[in-house]
């Protein structure tokens, strides 16, 4: 251990250089602009701009690219939190109750615990990458086929603290995300499903497309309703600083979420957005009143962030252990790191440690630089909300037409999006959820390819999907989550001196 | 509600029997796997079919009100129709033009009274995020007319 906080500290060392640190300042700005257009992921936004490391030393490489990682996480954030512009899949959690918050005045608190949510998660991760890393990566090679599709079940579970009044509702959303999901090139026989005649479709429906219209589009249609009706309201900015008592309430969800995060990022394939859901879902159904999330509670903006920070730090894992790359921004890394010369592999952990603890190091002062650079900017950013409606959104349709434009080049997904946009504002003046959507979009390939790859490997046999100890745990974890809150609830009731009687 | 309830249900069920008519009319897979492309298609549009029924019969409280308005719900038709209009115009038009455009009317439809000061408002609007997401950023949008006048 002494020698693995010597390895840290070296790479601190090398990341703290005036130069360095000037990359990581550049990367974070750069990275915040392109998370606040929709659409340019921090994925997307790094591929974009790896020709800038070409030449540059290994270190300055990473924390330039780590700088817009972060910068880009959080601009999504931004536009999810003032806007109800979901710049990433994982932002989509943000908008339940950071938008909510907003409406209410109280954007800036929504903002700094999301930045320093991100910032708790990225120190803690660093913690955890030294002491639980190489058992962690190890655990998570466990995840089959079988294993995955029995996380996927466990992530459709958190369904039903998304679906609000109607569990019905909720999973009528769900199986709509779902079908989604399932247009586009079947990839084991190669059969395009559901595409129309339109081959454009056979790539399938990206879910930025869908976040886009399902939440902003359709959130435009809303203001544009209660203008003509006379009952859209001018935001009132309260105050832009958080409370020290707001701190405090979220405190326990960022620790949660951060923890939570790391493990699902682990794990290959699950990706960040089943991080933040499922967040999401355990603040909701641990909550004391559970009732106030999705109309502007800061525990459902602090732990989603926290645990989707907290993923990117733990997707690190099987890239530095194993080589694998498991997510899309650590593909981005893993090419990036080729070019600068450096190939992870598994024996990186045992020949060159400072270069792991340098990329650590490294991803972890851009982290720092976010929130030195953002907390300042919160004041500016929520400045936004007082452009007139009539002004703020026709641009917000402008800069989110440019974000769907850009995920396939092509004005089809501009129509699509319209058409999510008003299927989404239908869906809500009728009471439907809009997040399950999105949960059932990123989540029924996976479980498509997870399902049919275990029963490919078994022959057929179902048997296989129950088999592990990991697989059992998690199709429990799934009864248990739906089920749970009203059987405890149940259990309450049935105590005749129970306080909660009263209320309902 | 119970009106609502019920246009919902059968709209749900006809997404669920289109989807699932759809998916058999796919050719049958060629290469051996256990579940084919169609099982889960199969299950998705029978629990959308199922949904659908149960919440079309479902007994629920009667408050026909109207939740679509007939005063408010012409203009949000509007914005969709312009919207479409715009995705189908920046191939065409190019994304400077057809967005100043389409600030301009969607500014005019959500209250805007002033011309001179919309055109203006409009126009450094559109340049701006032409310049910092086109120019800057180099996401490759429709240049349409502005090739004419030798943009590249």
């Amino acid at each position: 251990m002494a020698e693995t906080l010597q390895h840290l500290l070296f790479g601190f060392s090398i990341a703290l250089e005036p130069i360095n640190l000037l990359y990581a300042f550049l990367g974070c700005l750069v990275g915040t602009l392109i998370g606040v257009l929709p659409g340019l992921g921090p994925a997307g936004g790094m591929a974009l701009l790896i020709p800038l490391i070409y030449g540059k030393s290994p270190a300055s490489a990473v924390i330039l690219l780590a700088g817009i990682y972060y910068g880009a996480m959080y601009g999504g954030s931004t536009t999810s939190i003032l806007l109800n512009l979901p710049g990433e899949a994982a932002s989509v959690v943000t908008t339940l109750d950071g938008y909510q918050m907003a409406k209410k005045g109280r954007a800036g608190p929504a903002l700094c615990i999301a930045a320093i949510g991100s910032f708790i998660a990225g120190t803690l991760s660093v913690v955890f990458l030294m002491f639980l890393g190489p058992p962690l990566a190890h655990f998570a090679l466990k995840f089959g086929p079988a294993e995955s599709f029995a996380l996927m079940v466990f992530g459709l579970s958190t369904v039903s603290s998304l679906a609000g009044s109607s569990l019905l509702k909720g999973a009528v959303a769900t199986i709509f995300g779902l079908m989604l999901a399932t247009i586009g090139v079947d990839l084991p026989t190669g059969i395009n499903r559901y595409i129309f005649g339109i081959d454009k479709l056979m790539e399938g429906f990206d879910i930025i497309v869908a976040a886009i219209g399902l939440f902003a589009v359709s959130e435009i249609f809303m203001a544009l309703e209660e203008m003509a009706a006379g009952t859209l309201e001018q935001i009132k900015v309260s105050r832009i600083w958080i409370s020290m008592r707001d701190f405090l309430d979220s405190l326990g969800a960022i620790i949660r979420g951060t923890f939570l995060g790391f493990v699902v990022g682990a794990i290959p394939g699950a990706a960040h957005v089943t991080a933040s859901f499922f967040s999401y879902s355990l603040e909701k159904k641990f909550s004391k009143n559970p009732e106030n999330f999705g109309k502007g509670e800061i525990r459902g903006v602090a732990g989603p962030e926290s645990a989707n920070n907290a993923a990117a730090c733990g997707a690190l894992l099987p890239l530095l252990t194993l080589g694998l790359p498991a997510s899309t921004v650590t593909a981005v890394l893993y090419g990036a790191l080729l070019m600068v010369g450096v190939k992870p592999s598994p024996f990186l952990f045992q020949k060159n440690p400072e270069i792991i603890w340098g990329l650590v190091a490294s991803m972890y002062v851009g982290n720092i630089m976010l929130l030195i650079l953002n907390l300042p900017l919160v004041g500016l950013f929520v400045r936004i909300l007082s452009i007139p409606a009539r002004w703020l959104l026709p641009i917000v349709l402008v800069v989110a037409f440019v974000g769907v434009y850009s995920v396939h080049n092509s004005a089809l997904d501009l129509v699509l999006a319209t058409i999510l946009g008003m299927v989404g504002y239908l869906m809500r003046k009728f009471d439907f959820p809009l997040a399950p959507v999105i949960l059932g979009l990123v989540l029924g390939d996976l479980m498509e390819q997870s399902i049919r790859q275990a029963l490919m490997i078994s022959g057929g046999n179902p048997g296989i999907l129950f088999q592990s100890a990991i697989a059992k745990t998690l199709f429990a974890l799934a009864v248990l989550v739906i089920v749970g809150p009203s059987l405890l609830q149940r259990l309450r009731r049935s105590k005749p001196a129970s306080r909660s009687a009263g209320i309902k | 509600m119970r009106l609502g309830n019920r246009i919902w249900g059968i709209v749900l069920c006809a997404v669920g029997v289109y989807y699932l008519i759809e998916g058999f009319s796919l050719p049958p897979a060629a290469i051996g796997d256990p579940l084919g492309p169609l099982v889960f298609p199969t299950i998705l549009g029978s629990s959308m079919v199922a949904c659908g029924v149960y919440l079309a019969f479902r007994p629920g409280p009667r408050t026909d009100q109207a939740i679509l308005s007939r005063r408010t719900f012409p203009r949000v038709l509007i914005l969709f129709a312009l919207l479409l209009l715009y995705a189908a115009a920046i191939p065409w038009m190019g994304y400077l033009f057809s967005t100043f455009i389409f600030i301009l009317i969607t500014a005019f439809l959500m209250g805007e009274r002033s011309w001179t000061k919309g055109a203006m408002i409009s126009a450094i609007f559109s340049t701006a995020v032409f310049f910092l997401f086109i120019r800057f950023l180099t996401i490759p949008l429709p240049l349409g007319f502005l090739e004419i006048f030798g943009f590249k």
